[in-house]
Order: C-alpha cells, then sequence, then structure tokens
C-alpha cells in the first residue's frame, strides 16, 4: 500500500476549487484554437482554471460521461454556438456544443441545489444568429465575438469581472490584451525552448502550465522600459 | 525552560499557488504538463530574455 507521502507526489495537480473553474464548450478545431487560446488566456489572468474535453485523453470513458462530470465540477461555464457550419469532411452539421450547453442548462434548471446557482456564458460570432438556430434559448444574454481576439477576450473578462463576488476588480481587457499580444511574440521561442520542432502547436495541457508561468514574468518585463527603468504604473 | 512547538502549515506549501498577475491570485490546473514546471519556467525566462527589447515596446 502506498504511503499518503507517495500518493501526493504522484498527484501533483489538485483539482481547482469549483468557484474559481471555468468549463468550456467550443470547437477544438484549428480554425478555432486562436479564440480558444485567447478565452484561456484570459481566464487564467483573471485568477480562473479552464477546463474542458481537452483536458483528459482516457478512451477509456464515455466522453459525454466525462463532459458532464467537468461541467458540474465548474460553478462558472462558457459555450460557443458558433460553430454551424456543415463540417468540411462529412458535409453534415455537429451537434456536440448545443448538446453540452443543453445539459449544462439542464443542471441550472432542475439539478442539485450547488448547480441552480451556476453562472452562464454564451458566445455567438453574430448577435443575433441563435434566434434561428436555437431559438429555444431566445431571451437569454448571448455575447458575438465575430470571431475576433479582442472581443472575445474582453467578453471573458466583463463576464467574469461580474462574477467575481468578493474578490477585487480583475485586469483590464486592454491590459490581458497587450500580455496576450506579448505573449504570442515569445510563444516560438517558448516552443524552441522546450526543444518542440518550430513547427508545433503546445498541446492544450502544457499551453495552460505555460501561460501560467508565463503571465507573471510578463507583467514584470512590460514594466521595466527598455533602459532598465520601471515604468510608472498607470492610474 | 519549555519548548514552544513553532505552528507549521498543514499542507505542503506549493510555490505554483504563489504565482500571481496583476494583482489576481493565480489558480492551479487540472490536467498534468508533460514537462516539469522548473522546464516551462526556464523557457518562459529565456523567451522572455530574447525578447526583452520587444516586449516593452508592446503598449
Amino acid at each position: 500500500m502506498r504511503s499518503p507521502r507517495t500518493l501526493i507526489r504522484l498527484r501533483p495537480f489538485a483539482k481547482p476549487p469549483r468557484a474559481r473553474s471555468v468549463f468550456i464548450n467550443c470547437p477544438f478545431d484549428t480554425d478555432y484554437q486562436p479564440l480558444l487560446r485567447a478565452m484561456c488566456f484570459t481566464m487564467l489572468a483573471c485568477g480562473y482554471a479552464p477546463r474542458c474535453a481537452l483536458d483528459f485523453s482516457d478512451s477509456g470513458v464515455v466522453r459525454f460521461q466525462e463532459i458532464v462530470r467537468i461541467i458540474t465540477e465548474c460553478d462558472l461555464s462558457v459555450h460557443d454556438i458558433s460553430r454551424v457550419e456543415l463540417d468540411r469532411r462529412s458535409g453534415l452539421p455537429r451537434f456536440n456544443m448545443p448538446l453540452e450547453l443543453g445539459a449544462d442548462l439542464g443542471l441550472r434548471l432542475a439539478g442539485p441545489a450547488r448547480q441552480r446557482a451556476r453562472k452562464t456564458l454564451v458566445l455567438d460570432a453574430e448577435k443575433h444568429r441563435y434566434d434561428k438556430t436555437l431559438s429555444d434559448i431566445s431571451g437569454m444574454d448571448i455575447e458575438a465575438h465575430a470571431n475576433d481576439v479582442a472581443k472575445m477576450i474582453k467578453h471573458i473578462r466583463d463576464w467574469l469581472n461580474a462574477n467575481r463576488g468578493d474578490q477585487s476588480i480583475l485586469p483590464g481587457a486592454e491590459s490581458i490584451a497587450a500580455d496576450h499580444a506579448a505573449y504570442l511574440t515569445i510563444a516560438p521561442n517558448i516552443i524552441g525552448g522546450l526543444r518542440l520542432d518550430p513547427h508545433d502547436v503546445l498541446p492544450h495541457p502544457d499551453f495552460l502550465h505555460v501561460v501560467e508561468q508565463a503571465l507573471p514574468q510578463l507583467e514584470r518585463a512590460r514594466a521595466v522600459s527598455p533602459s532598465g527603468r520601471s515604468r510608472p504604473s498607470s492610474p | 525552560m519549555t519548548a514552544t512547538a513553532s505552528p507549521r502549515p498543514r499542507t505542503p506549501i506549493d510555490p505554483r499557488r504563489r504565482l500571481t498577475y496583476r494583482g489576481v491570485k493565480l489558480q492551479g490546473l487540472a490536467a498534468p504538463s508533460r514537462f516539469t514546471i522548473d522546464q516551462i519556467k526556464k523557457a518562459v525566462e529565456d523567451a522572455i530574455a530574447e525578447n526583452a527589447d520587444t516586449l516593452a515596446a508592446i503598449r
């Protein structure tokens, strides 16, 4: 039998608290990846932990079962229902995102007490398109990101700030967007530093850990002017 | 003279918990990385050093 000390060493990544965990339901294709990564960057910068289906790769579990488990471990969730186009290969629509949104809303409406306090943000690329594609949720607040990274950062930051509870005000969207641009500048060097090929894209869990380590360092680096003196803090 | 036991934290201190960004305390992550924290930290430090001037110019 393993000692408690051994168990701690084998499980170094404890789950983040539910109140600070955000479930993400969105496309995972390469076209959407810049938006997903900007979303995750913003959540991390605001002190929240992004969770999504990319967190696990165990083919032995039923995917939807695992997704519902992650949803219940997060007090907040973001659903992007913008991918309404037909799949290029199959020529058919994808229903995974509306399914996961439905599971979330079901928990919120009729789940256990804790789940009824869930906070949900629904995103689409266009403002009122969901009236035609998902009219059952007409009347809910939906934000449109227009497939634009800066708008995505602002919507996520503003929504987290509105739901921050007794936490102090979160960093502004413009600061996070500037740090995100700075991160994109150094990302190729980070990938090289980790001895990956230049064309490699960081796998999702690795990306999250890199951003977590990069955020404080980027803040410090950008606070120092090229001459080495600290910049005065803006009002 | 009676020795007094110094108070000890109940859980080990995780250095990742101390990370802050613009006054926000960063959370831990659920999924493990293939890389160690030290490997990632060094890659980020080196990348920032290599791009110091570019980063300082970003407003």
